[in-house]
C-alpha cells in the first residue's frame, strides 16, 4: 500500500510502468508530478491510497 | 591561498569523494583515471555542461532573490541579464553546435520554468541562520579512515523546499528527451540522489522526506517541465554507505597498484564515454590521443560552487 499527501485536489490519475519501476502521474496546478510506487510491479498491483492536504490549515 | 587536494598527500588515494568521481569509479576505473586522477577535460566545450550549469545558476539565483523578498518579475528580470552576460562570448552571443541547447532556449527555459512554478506549492527552507536553503555546499566525515584520514563525502545541493509539510531536497535536470516515468526510473537507485538524501539528513539535520527532480525538456521549439520525486528509506541509505565503503577500498587498492582496469561493458553508456577513442587505441599511443584531444582541468570535490 502507498500513500501520498497531495497539495491540491485531483479529478484525476494514471499510473505508468516503466522497467520495473511504476509512477503515479498526476497534474496538479498545471504541473505534472511523478510518485514512485515502490510496491507495485504491475498496474493491476497497485494499492493506493491519495490524499489532499490544506497547507494553509496545516500551517494555522 | 592553494587548494586542498582530495587526494592523500604525496598518492592517488582519494579521500574527499563527491558523486561526480564516485559515479566515474562506479562506471570505469580507467574513466576514473582519466578524469578524477589525471584531471583530463575534452578540449572542445561540452554543450551540455555550460547549458546545464548556467540553467542551475539562473534558478538558484532566482530562489534566492524570491527568497530575499524581491517578486518573480524582478527576480526573473535579473538572472535572465546574468544569464544573457554570461552566454556573450568575446563580443558576440554565445555558439552552440546544437539546435536545442542554445542560448536563446536557455533563456527560455529559465523564463517558462520560473513562471512555470510561480504558484508553487514548494517553497525553499530557511536555515537556522536565517538564509535560504539554496547552493548549500556540503562535506561529511565519514566513521571509517584511509591511511589515518577520514573520509570525506562532498557535494551542492540546488535546494532544499518544503513541499506538503514535509523537507525534499530539490535537483533540477536538462534533457533532451520526452520526460515521463521512465526519465525519472534513472534515479532509483542512483548515487547522485543517494547521496543528496544522506546529506540532507546528516549535515542539515532536517528530516529529509526525500528528493525532488525537476526535470526539463529541451527542444528545438518548446521547454517541458515534469517534476519526480524519489525516496530512500533508512534501510537503502545505510546499504548504499555500506557499499560506498566497498567502492572506497576498491579505489584505493587500484590507487595503491597504481593500475586502474579498463570496464569495457561501460563505454557505450550514456550517448558514449569521451575516452571511447583513447581506450580504443593500443595502450602505447594512448598518451598521444589524450594530448591532443584533451587538455588538464583538474576536478576537486573539496572546492565548494
Amino acid at each position: 500500500m502507498t500513500e501520498y499527501e497531495l497539495p491540491h485536489p485531483i479529478r484525476e490519475f494514471s499510473v505508468e510502468v516503466h522497467g520495473g519501476l511504476t509512477w503515479l502521474d498526476v497534474h496538479i496546478q498545471g504541473i505534472r508530478l511523478y510518485f514512485p510506487i515502490p510496491d507495485a510491479r504491475r498496474v493491476k498491483d497497485v494499492q493506493l491510497v491519495l490524499r489532499y492536504k490544506d497547507i494553509s490549515d496545516a500551517e494555522a | 591561498m592553494s587548494e586542498l587536494s582530495p587526494f592523500l598527500p604525496g598518492t592517488r588515494v582519494q579521500y574527499a569523494w563527491d558523486s561526480t568521481s564516485l559515479s566515474w569509479f562506479k562506471e570505469c576505473p580507467r574513466k576514473y583515471q582519466y578524469f578524477m586522477i589525471e584531471g583530463w577535460r575534452g578540449i572542445h566545450e561540452n554543450v551540455h555542461i555550460r547549458f546545464g550549469g548556467l540553467y542551475h545558476e539562473a534558478l538558484e539565483s532566482y530562489d534566492r532573490h524570491r527568497f530575499e523578498g524581491l517578486d518573480h518579475d524582478e527576480a526573473l528580470a535579473l538572472v535572465v541579464h546574468d544569464a544573457l552576460r554570461k552566454t556573450w562570448d568575446n563580443g558576440a552571443p554565445w555558439v552552440s553546435e546544437r539546435p536545442d541547447k542554445n542560448r536563446e532556449n536557455l533563456i527560455r527555459s529559465i523564463i517558462w520554468y520560473c513562471d512555470h512554478f510561480l504558484e508553487d506549492s514548494a517553497q525553499t527552507v530557511r536555515l537556522a541562520n536565517g538564509k535560504p536553503a539554496v547552493e548549500l555546499s556540503f562535506k561529511m566525515e565519514l566513521d571509517w579512515r584511509v591511511r589515518g584520514q577520514p573520509y570525506l563525502l562532498c557535494g551542492h545541493l540546488d535546494r532544499v523546499v518544503n513541499f506538503i509539510g514535509g523537507a525534499y531536497v530539490m535537483d533540477r535536470k536538462t534533457t533532451s528527451s520526452t520526460i515521463g516515468g521512465n526519465f525519472f526510473d534513472q534515479y532509483d537507485p542512483d548515487n547522485q540522489m543517494s547521496l543528496y538524501s544522506l546529506a540532507a539528513k546528516v549535515i542539515y539535520k532536517t528530516p529529509v522526506k526525500g528528493v525532488i527532480i525537476d526535470g526539463v525538456q529541451i527542444a528545438v521549439g518548446f521547454s517541458r517541465f515534469s517534476r519526480g520525486f524519489t525516496y530512500r528509506t533508512e534501510a537503502q541509505l545505510e546499504e548504499w554507505l555500506n557499499d560506498t565503503r566497498s567502492w572506497l577500498a576498491l579505489a584505493e587498492q587500484y590507487a595503491t597498484a597504481g593500475h586502474w582496469p579498463m570496464n569495457d561493458k561501460s563505454c557505450h553508456h550514456y550517448g558514449g564515454c569521451p575516452f571511447r577513442k583513447v581506450c580504443s587505441k593500443s595502450p602505447e599511443v594512448r598518451g598521444t590521443f589524450l594530448e591532443s584531444d584533451f587538455h588538464k582541468v583538474p576536478w576537486n570535490p573539496l572546492v565548494p560552487r
